[in-house]
């Protein structure tokens, strides 16, 4: 209908992952109306009711609802969901229109680049730990090695994550005194939270990268290999690993997505500007804009790291494409 | 544990043919691997205290003694009641008993995993199921809706529902059901789909079976062993978002003793007193890895790729 | 090494060569930067937030005001305004300092400063100083040199309440008022630089500031740069004193403070403060039960407030029953802490329920992270209601789920108590009374025609006579069982040794009042 092959798909997921949003954030939308009067959080200590309504009208809350509802997706389309809460509602509002300043999209964009270092910095360095990991224990199979990493990778995936930054933060930047405990700026800022973020996605990752490697290596071409006496690291690294692929690239993409999740809590901890503290902030003080505009990026970014993957598979596997 | 599951085992013989892992089969398994030996015990314990909790614990984990607030391991502090009591892991910034509240804090954490857990995998399961079997349109709108809940992160989900509505027991449990559903829809599909047009089914089939017959006969036992494993890890997942819930505010009200509210409030006094974070720390690390460890060992010991190395 | 020095040596040859074309500067301190962590990121730069001080952290370097408190004595001392007088009941004139420009150039004048005074009380702002306002303040320029600020009623305490104004730049608030939210530009002896959201505001030494050549300035500047970092975790914020990141950390618990005095390089200061913790309980409502002084006194007297204090609060002086300690106007030493008395709550609730009352529910609530551990405050309180048959609920509630109910007046629906802090730089009872006690303050826990025609009477009054009239309603607050004070917050930071650091009970982060030995 829309197209054929790689680029009529292509069309056809940013299609689908438009769609999403708009499903999403009209979501958001009507539950974000359900948690009690902007105005009167705006205004708070001394405002009088006349002044509250006053107020909900230049907002626009005294129009009927699908009214704001079009408003609101007629803003989205244009990259606009609102202004926020955070200066108080004070005179330029009265004076027509709010300052750039004031919109709550380009506040929270402001906040991706860190949130993209962090991320990016913990799952590169979790394939880099977690790919050797995997790889090792699947070749020796039952050994106290495979064991070894088997429960290592097991209990990276069951530690409270902010627990262990805080000991972090304790052993190395206290203690130590190696690294910085917390902030924003220089390369070894990012160590600290990125490996307290990492445990998780690399007990994952190893996992999947030995269970599928095992499955691989006990295939009848490979052991037609080792039978050749092809040594075993060459197998591991060109025969099986290309075979193993899908399962771990599934695997490093779901990690991206639960690392999007992590990042809110760690980025608190400590005092990285991405989005997920903006995101701890703007519940706080319930800045209904700016927590529309975060989720909105949060699921945006999702969103792309899933396109990211299914592309990755169909340049793994070709077949993919005909689907 | 699981009295019997039915599996191909591929590899033995040269033909596909039913065989039945008896329980004795997972017993002996068990016995051979001590980590996972190690970690069952423990869930076991774990389990029996959580559901025993008031009468094998001597203390209230609610009665604050504001006076005895703080102490160390092995302390000894005067009871409200005029009694000694005895704190083998110390008291909490309220003078309540560490142990006591980590016990019946278990309950709440595992209730909140497993009625969880239990709900969703039903919901899941029962969709995935008549999605596989029935297919067409049936199958396309409960495939659409699995991935329309998989293209947002369920915590964020589960964390802006709950900054909605409140957290609690009850939000959270519901709130985790309707999110985490979507991953047994898809594991039962998937099963479902493999086995309708199976040669089995097809015989069952011909000579007349039902449907219903057939999903009870043919699909759903099939499905026992990877359900399993996947709510256990489920729970382990549940029990960790609990605990990142509470860091944020959105989990368990206090009074409720839960190990996630605990850590929450431990971590001001980590430097001071470190039992007050690192023992409810330890409790959900060492479950989580016990359900890891658990459901690792039955998908390896189910799995008929793998299973041969292990078993036999 | 080097590098700095020679920077060091060439802004002192620019600053010699400007000291003689524009007559005398200030040599920078030399102190170097200043970090500071606090507990959270402003919301905003306004001008306004500066009336407390933990809404925007450090910002009184940067804006200043007409009035100041002296950090020993808490008298009221000059800033901006050199002098001031009551000229009429409802009018005070302050004669302002001479030679005084803002950071943007603009000199600070009686028509600036009256621009800035209206700016910020004025009713369409709808600034959350105002809770702090009294009657209605405006204010015009009499000369040049002369403000006229004129309030509504008579306020013999606006010297005093005028400390809570931040004045800044007219010419931004007349030409560039959004930038007001962002960009502070006031007078004070750093001059704002940026605020990277998320991250950091900083500030620079002003050589241009006032007090560099006046006679009685309120300190001398020593750092040469100003840093607001902001961590919400307190162990983190610890942490970056113990590992040298920051020279201020905010808010340490009491055994914070003992493990900082403990170790060496590092210490604790502790103060008391002008801010108290207290727990009010709403006074009307749809459970009328609520209003009756048998079931408040039940409700009161089954929490063991000192306890609380001693083991939970940690840093906490003692009050007297009331919210101000011995020092305010209008304090009554006769009145004492509520006793905990639980045989006779429960005595009092089981007979309440023998006459068929049905009890209510009481919602304890506090704001997450106002005070270290009220939660575990609020969690006590709770147990202890129940312990003597008063159900209850208790919650930590985020600022943003909090705020809207702390300051909205009671709905007859609600049964409904707060643990919360609340400041009072004015040390007079009569701004509490007008906030907690009459029928028009939004926050008020009763209404009362009667009580507030005495109030309105007592806060016209000046003197004696004011504290007597005060000090019979802090009586009659108490025996209504409205609130009960916990105790006077102290506030403890962590600092590195030899750190010195002049401040009063408003506990405010000035850095011409720190240096570094």
């Amino acid at each position: 209908m829309i197209g054929h092959g790689l680029g009529g798909y292509f069309v056809r997921r940013l299609l689908g992952s438009a769609i999403m949003l708009l499903l999403v954030m009209s979501a958001v939308f009507f539950a974000d109306r359900q948690i009690g009067d902007p105005a009167r959080m705006v205004l708070g200590v001394a405002a009088t009711e006349e002044d509250v309504r006053e107020l909900r009208e230049r907002m626009g809350l005294e129009d009927p609802l699908w009214v704001q509802y079009r408003r609101f997706v007629l803003g989205m389309v244009q990259g606009d969901l609102g202004d926020t809460f955070r200066y108080g509602i004070s005179k330029p509002f009265a004076h027509g229109g709010m300052p750039e300043s004031r919109k709550t999209l380009p506040i929270a964009a402001e906040r991706l680049p860190a949130t993209f270092v962090l991320g990016g910095v913990t799952i590169v360095f979790a394939i880099l730990v977690a790919l050797p990991l995997g790889i090792y224990a699947a070749m020796r199979p039952r050994t106290a090695g495979d064991r070894t990493v088997n429960v290592l990778s097991l209990a990276g995936v069951s530690i409270v994550e902010y627990w262990f930054a805080l000991i972090l933060i304790l052993v190395f930047a206290v203690q130590l005194d190696w690294l910085p405990t917390s902030g924003y700026g220089t390369p070894a800022h990012v160590i600290l939270p990125a490996l307290a973020l990492s445990l998780r996605p690399i007990g994952r990752i190893t996992q999947i990268a030995r269970s599928s490697m095992l499955d691989e290596l006990a295939k009848p071409h490979i052991t037609a290999a080792r039978g050749r006496g092809v040594p075993i690291t060459r197998i591991a690294s060109i025969h099986a690993l290309k075979n193993a692929a899908i399962p771990i690239v599934t695997t490093i993409g779901d990690e991206t997505v639960n690392v999007v999740t992590g990042v809110i809590i760690i980025e608190t901890v400590f005092g990285w500007p991405g989005i997920g503290a903006l995101t701890v902030d703007a519940l706080a003080i319930r800045d209904v804009p700016l927590i529309e505009a975060t989720i909105f990026l949060l699921v945006l970014i999702v969103l792309g790291i899933n396109l990211v993957i299914d592309l990755a598979y169909m340049a793994l596997n070709p077949r993919v494409r005909l689907r | 544990m699981a009295a019997s599951s039915s599996v191909s085992r591929p590899g033995t013989t040269g033909e596909e043919r039913q065989a039945r892992v008896t329980a004795r089969d997972l017993a002996a398994a068990l016995a051979r691997d001590w980590v996972v030996l190690l970690a069952v015990v423990f869930l076991v314990v774990l389990v029996a205290a959580a559901v025993l909790a008031h009468l094998l614990m001597p203390y209230d984990p609610l009665l604050p003694n504001i006076f005895a607030g703080r102490r160390p391991p092995f302390s000894e502090t005067r009871g409200l009641d005029g009694g000694v009591q005895l704190h083998l892991l110390g008291t909490d910034a309220l003078g309540r008993d560490m142990l006591t509240r980590l016990v019946y804090g278990a309950r709440a954490s595992l209730s909140v995993g497993v009625v969880a857990v239990a709900v969703s995998a039903v919901i899941g399961t029962t969709l995935g199921l008549f999605a596989g079997f029935l297919g067409g349109r049936v199958d396309t709108v409960v495939m659409r809706t699995v991935d329309a809940f998989q293209a947002v992160p369920s915590l964020l989900v589960a964390l802006f529902v709950l900054f909605i509505i409140g957290g609690g027991l009850v939000n959270m449990v519901v709130i985790f059901a309707l999110v985490r559903w979507v991953v047994y829809a898809r594991l039962a599909r998937g099963i479902t789909l493999s086995y309708r047009e199976s040669s089995y089914v097809e015989a069952a089939r011909s000579i007349g079976a039902t449907d219903l017959r057939i999903i009870f006969r043919h699909i759903l036992p099939n499905m026992f062993s990877p359900l399993l494993v996947l709510a256990t890890l489920e729970v382990a997942l549940l029990i960790l978002a609990e605990a990142g819930l509470s860091f944020l505010g959105f989990g368990l009200k206090p009074p409720e003793p839960s190990w996630g509210l605990m850590i929450a409030r431990g971590r001001e006094y980590l430097r001071e007193a470190w039992w007050m974070i690192t023992f409810p720390g330890l409790a959900v690390f060492l479950t989580t890895l016990s359900l890891n460890l658990f459901a690792n060992w039955l998908r390896t010991i189910t799995d008929p790729v793998q299973r041969w190395r292990w078993l036999i | 090494m080097a590098g700095r020095n020679s920077r060091h040596a060439l802004r002192a040859a620019v600053l010699g060569v400007l000291a003689l074309a524009a007559g005398p500067a200030y040599a920078l301190g030399g102190g170097g930067e200043l970090v500071i962590v606090a507990n959270q990121e402003p919301q905003s730069m306004q001008a306004q937030v500066t009336y407390k001080e933990v809404n925007g952290v450090g910002l009184r370097n940067v804006i200043e005001q007409l009035t100041r408190l002296d950090p020993r004595t808490n008298e009221v001392k000059p800033m901006l305004a050199t002098r001031w007088e009551q000229v009429e009941p409802r009018v005070w004139h302050f004669e302002l300092r001479d030679g005084v420009t803002f950071h943007d150039g603009t000199p600070f004048d009686a028509e600036a400063a009256a621009v800035s005074i209206n700016w910020l009380w004025n009713p369409e702002n709808n600034y959350s100083v105002r809770e702090m306002m009294g009657p209605q303040i405006t204010a015009e320029a009499v000369d040049a040199a002369t403000v006229a600020v004129i309030t509504a009623e008579p306020d013999p305490l606006l010297p005093r309440r005028i400390y809570l104004g931040g004045v800044t730049s007219a010419k931004q608030i007349l030409e560039d008022p959004a930038s007001h939210d962002v960009h502070p530009i006031g007078t004070g002896p750093y001059v704002f630089e940026e605020w990277k959201q998320g991250q950091y505001w900083t500030a620079t030494a002003n050589p241009d500031w006032w007090g560099n050549t006046a006679e009685d300035p309120y300190g001398e500047i020593f750092f040469d740069r100003l840093r607001i970092v902001w961590r919400p975790e307190p162990i983190v914020r610890a942490a970056m004193v113990e590992s040298g990141e920051a020279q201020v950390a905010m808010f340490l618990t009491k055994e914070e403070c003992g493990r900082f005095d403990a170790k060496d390089g590092i210490k604790c200061i502790v103060k008391g403060s002008d801010t108290f913790l207290q727990f009010r309980l709403d006074y009307h409502g749809a459970a009328p039960l609520l209003a009756d002084p048998r079931f408040r006194k039940a409700i009161f007297t089954s929490i063991d407030w000192e306890g609380i204090r001693l083991n939970l609060m940690g840093l906490g002086e003692a009050l007297q029953g009331q919210m101000l300690p011995s020092v305010a106007t209008g304090f009554h030493d006769g009145i004492r802490q509520y006793p905990y008395d639980p045989a006779g709550a429960r005595a009092i609730v089981d007979e309440l329920k023998a006459g068929g009352a049905d009890i209510p529910s009481v919602h304890v609530s506090t704001r997450l992270g106002s005070t270290p551990r009220n939660g575990e405050m609020v969690e006590a309180m709770g147990a202890m209601l129940t312990s003597v048959g008063i159900p209850n609920t208790v919650a930590v509630e985020e600022p943003g789920v909090f705020n809207p109910r702390a300051v909205s007046k009671p709905t007859p629906e609600r049964a409904y108590a707060w643990l919360h802090v609340q400041a009072n730089p004015l040390m007079d009872y009569g701004a509490t009374f007008g906030a907690h006690f009459s029928c028009g303050g939004i926050v008020s826990v009763f209404c009362d025609p009667d009580f507030d025609a005495r109030v309105a009477e007592a806060a016209s009054m000046t003197g004696k006579e004011r504290h007597e009239a005060l000090r019979a309603l802090v009586k009659e607050g108490h025996d209504r069982y409205v609130v009960a004070p916990v105790g006077l917050l102290q506030r403890a930071y962590g600092v590195p040794e030899g750190f010195a650091w002049e401040f009063g009970p408003d506990h405010r982060i000035v850095a011409v009042n720190m240096r570094m030995n």
